[in-house]
């Protein structure tokens, strides 16, 4: 695989279209699988997930580009064997940068000082900042979504159970269906408060 | 996508995903689902949510705490969804006293402190209820400290339950390593015999019966599983003995019965019962306590609802 590719703005309609698998979901499901392999790189603890996850879409990017088409896996499955192959190379980068440091520090593993030292940081300066966001983000949604989510996630163990119980029966919608509609809408308010606090 | 990883894992295993608590094999079975699996990823990040939520409302204890705090924490991105969680509780709690405070408006989104105080004539009706809610408040703060103390309890309960089931679970493994090494032990030559080590157990424990309506507890059963192993947890060991009945509730058929047992040593008292996996097929299942007093005397002690999936 070339190491200079630069993805063009062809090569990156065809990766679109390619992951949209013939429907038209203008970018959606690009985004989704974004999602997908930065919440995969966090959970292996990887420092750099959102890096790690345009690595491996810019990779598959360039095969398709490469091979003209793949057709041997779906496109979800291509990407995961891919990010696969990505965070083992991040693994043996790593080991390398330990070599590295392990010199000048005696103390444990670099990863987990990394960890440790990010986890004294505060998250975001002002928590008030933080919560002026949610509000604001909130108030960009329609009554309906806004409604929905502060009632979706509404409540303690077994009230919230009945709680969204009767949402579903409220809208007419199966547990599913009102499962993933309200995770949308928090995946998009959480990526809205993100913006607004500048991450 | 397929359906195939959509439910062969239940929320607990999920949540142990998730606290990368899960064995490596199963963990990465996992990781491709939550790329390749729409319905799985969707499930995932549900789960999550209400992980992170359980968290921020201080659910979590024991050693899924731990795990939280070890693993889940040591990452900045799962940070930043703990503190989106405890914000949007933050705003739950507003939304619901403004609410509260104008009724049958539902929730509201917009910026209610600045609508409180946008009018000057809004500043005395404010004192008034400021007042009345500082009585409120009194008996809420004295509410609250009854209810975390009923919480800690619980939760306390719950730690020994864990602990039950934990020694169970090791009691069951020293067994099948014995009955390993007897088996060793009859078979010189080392051929291939059924294998004790591969009886198939699958353990639930479930708590004293609740009053009123609550969720019943689900146990997935394992088609090429052998045996379930019930613990039965007891509010109080008031009898000697008991007897545990299994009852079909739809028909109160009988499906099976034990012997006459003792209770579990324990911080909780706590009855164990295994049968056969072949009894079951997935539908509700009632577990029925019967004390045996000493003169003899029969006296039902509870019954434990649970939900038994076969896949």
């Amino acid at each position: 695989m070339k190491k200079d590719w630069t993805q063009t703005e062809s090569s990156f309609q065809k990766f679109l279209r390619w992951l949209d698998e013939g429907a038209d979901s203008s970018g959606e499901k690009y985004l989704e699988m974004r999602r997908r392999l930065v919440a995969y790189f966090d959970r292996k603890n990887s420092p750099n997930a959102d890096e790690l996850a345009d690595e491996t879409l810019a990779r598959v990017a360039q095969k398709l580009e490469e091979k003209g088409q793949i057709t041997d896996l779906s496109p979800a499955h291509y990407c995961y064997i891919t990010a696969k192959f990505v965070f083992l190379e991040s693994l043996r980068e790593a080991k390398r940068s330990q070599t590295g440091l392990e010199e000048i520090t005696e103390a444990g593993h670099p990863d987990l000082e990394v960890a440790s030292s990010a986890f004294q940081k505060p998250l975001f300066e002002d928590e008030e900042h933080r919560f002026d966001c949610l509000d604001r983000c909130l108030k960009k949604l329609s009554t309906k979504d806004s409604e929905l989510i502060l009632e979706y996630y509404h409540g303690e163990q077994q009230e919230k159970i009945q709680h969204r119980r009767q949402l579903s029966e409220k809208l007419g919608l199966s547990a599913n269906a009102l499962s993933i509609r309200a995770c949308r809408i928090r995946s998009k308010v959480e990526i809205c408060v993100k913006e607004c606090c500048g991450k | 996508m397929s359906d195939s990883g959509k439910n062969d894992f239940s929320d607990a295993e999920l949540m142990q995903y998730l606290l990368g608590s899960l064995p490596a094999e199963e963990s990465e079975r996992l990781d491709e689902l939550s790329v390749t699996d729409d319905d799985f990823a969707w499930r995932l990040r549900e789960v999550e949510n209400d992980l992170v939520d359980a968290y921020a409302r201080h659910e979590l204890s024991g050693k899924m705490l731990e795990e939280f705090r070890a693993f889940y924490l040591a990452s900045p991105r799962r940070r930043e969804k703990v503190a989106f969680a405890e914000d949007l509780l933050r705003f739950q709690a507003s939304a619901a006293s403004v609410s509260a405070r104008a009724p049958g408006k539902g929730w509201s989104t917009g910026s209610f402190f600045s609508r409180i105080f946008a009018s000057r004539r809004m500043v005395l009706p404010f004192a008034v209820a400021a007042s009345a809610m500082v009585l409120v408040f009194g008996y809420l703060i004295f509410d609250n400290a009854r209810l975390r103390y009923e919480t800690n309890s619980a939760r306390a309960q719950q730690s020994s339950l864990e602990q039950n089931k934990q020694e169970l679970e090791k009691e069951l493994r020293e067994q099948r390593a014995t009955n390993a090494e007897a088996q060793k032990s009859l078979q010189p030559g080392g051929k291939s015999t059924p294998d004790l080590d591969q009886l198939k157990m699958m353990a639930l424990v479930l708590p004293p019966p609740a009053r009123g309506l609550g969720p019943i507890e689900t146990v997935t059963v394992h088609p090429n599983a052998d045996l379930v192993v019930l613990l039965l947890t007891l509010e109080s060991a008031d009898f000697a003995r008991y007897r545990v009945t299994l009852k079909d509730p739809a028909t109160n058929e009988v499906l099976w019965r034990s012997s006459e047992l003792e209770t579990a040593t324990g911080d909780k008292p706590a009855l164990t019962i295994s049968f056969r996996t072949s009894l079951l097929k997935t539908q509700n299942y009632v577990a029925e306590v019967a004390g045996l007093s000493r003169s003899g005397q029969t006296q039902i002690v509870g019954d434990y609802a649970f939900h038994v999936v076969v896949k």
